[in-house]
């Protein structure tokens, strides 16, 4: 009886050290294979060149007056228009409200997204519909007849 | 902390009983936990039918991994293939794994093949499980076949010409055959994605079905 109760504390911290041996080696190894494919999973960062400026594929007398049309800025849609009154200017092209690519309606003469009917007007201003910000605007150059749409710093 | 657990444990065994009443998987518990296979001073070399196993779940696990990155176009492939074992993190472990260990699923199946027929495994009653692990065979080489033109490589590209070529011999069918496996002419594009298709979702089902018919044999 007396010895009884002094072996089963041992016995208890061995069966305890044993549990603990084993269940850090399963620890260990899970985290060993489950480290890698966690890395693996998360996408490697692609060094983007920020894009602070381009000159555009189309001189300024293609784009008429009251007429948009889309461009590469960078990786994103950029839209530039001639204003009825024969003004360039250019926003980036995807809508505040989920990202789709505007257009320019040459009928409302301003600024549309269709996918839930948004609307801007020339200045990029949202005045209609989910978009909940302006677009942003970019600055607009021509030299020499070409279009180079910068950055607004 | 043990009235947490009882409580946690309380809250399982409820839901089991739940999802008993309904689906009723206890008929098949007592199957799942004990099954009857002979053992004898022999039984060593059918472990190497578990390393086969184990070696093809790995393969399922590292060829799902590989599909993010993959992308299974004439333009695209090697381009992915070079991007994921220079930038994507551990990339090149994971196509390595997939590589050594499509290799050494095919020596285990040879091994293993081997060990049956040589310790004459394969009598009655036991006839369905060597015809499955023989299809099984046959699905792995064809696996290792559309697998070895994915990188899109100089290799794998003439590999897989002559690979194609073989069936073309064959008398009256041979060009059906190989205009069948090349999706046209020459390999191409076309032949890229066929060959994706049959190693991404065709043979991954086959074997999968003819795994379990031959686990579930065992006897």
């Amino acid at each position: 009886m007396k010895s009884e109760q002094i072996a089963s504390p041992a016995r208890v911290t061995r069966k305890r050290f044993v549990d603990w041996l084993l269940g850090t080696s399963a620890g260990g190894f899970l985290a060993a294979v489950f480290y890698p494919v966690v890395r693996y999973i998360i996408p490697p960062e692609v060094p983007e060149s920020a894009v602070s400026s381009v000159q555009l594929a189309f001189a300024a007398d293609e784009v008429p007056s009251n007429t948009g049309r889309i461009f590469k800025f960078g990786t994103r849609p950029g839209i530039i228009l001639k204003t009825p009154g024969g003004e360039l200017r250019a926003f980036s092209a995807r809508c505040t409200h989920l990202d789709c690519t505007v257009q320019y309606r040459e009928d409302l003469e301003h600024i549309w997204c269709a996918c839930h009917n948004g609307h801007f007007d020339l200045n990029g201003k949202n005045i209609a519909g989910p978009p909940p910000e302006p677009l942003q605007a970019f600055d607009v150059n021509v030299r020499g007849g070409q279009i180079v749409v910068s950055v607004r710093t | 902390m043990t009235e947490s657990r009882s409580l946690l444990r309380r809250a399982l065994a409820e839901t089991g009983r739940w999802l008993d009443d309904r689906i009723g998987f206890t008929a098949v518990v007592p199957f799942i936990k004990k099954k009857r296979v002979p053992v004898h001073r022999h039984s060593f070399w059918y472990y190497i039918g578990g390393m086969a196993l184990f070696l093809f779940l790995l393969q399922i696990a590292t060829g799902i991994l590989l599909l993010f990155y993959y992308r299974p176009s004439a333009e695209g492939a090697y381009e992915s293939v070079q991007f994921l074992m220079a930038e994507v993190e551990f990339g090149w472990l994971i196509r390595s794994i997939h590589s050594w260990g499509a290799n050494l699923m095919i020596f285990m199946a040879f091994v293993h093949l081997f060990s049956v027929m040589l310790l004459k495994a394969y009598r009655a009653p036991r006839e369905i499980t060597w015809m499955t692990g023989v299809g099984l065979l046959f699905v792995c080489m064809g696996l290792g076949f559309t697998g070895y033109l994915l990188p899109w490589n100089e290799l794998a590209f003439f590999a897989t010409r002559v690979g194609t070529e073989i069936p073309g011999v064959v008398p009256v069918v041979g060009p059906f055959v190989r205009g069948l496996l090349r999706g046209g002419e020459d390999i191409s594009g076309a032949t890229l994605t066929r060959f994706y298709a049959l190693h991404v979702s065709v043979l991954p089902a086959l074997a999968f079905m003819l795994v379990e018919l031959h686990v579930l044999l065992v006897q």
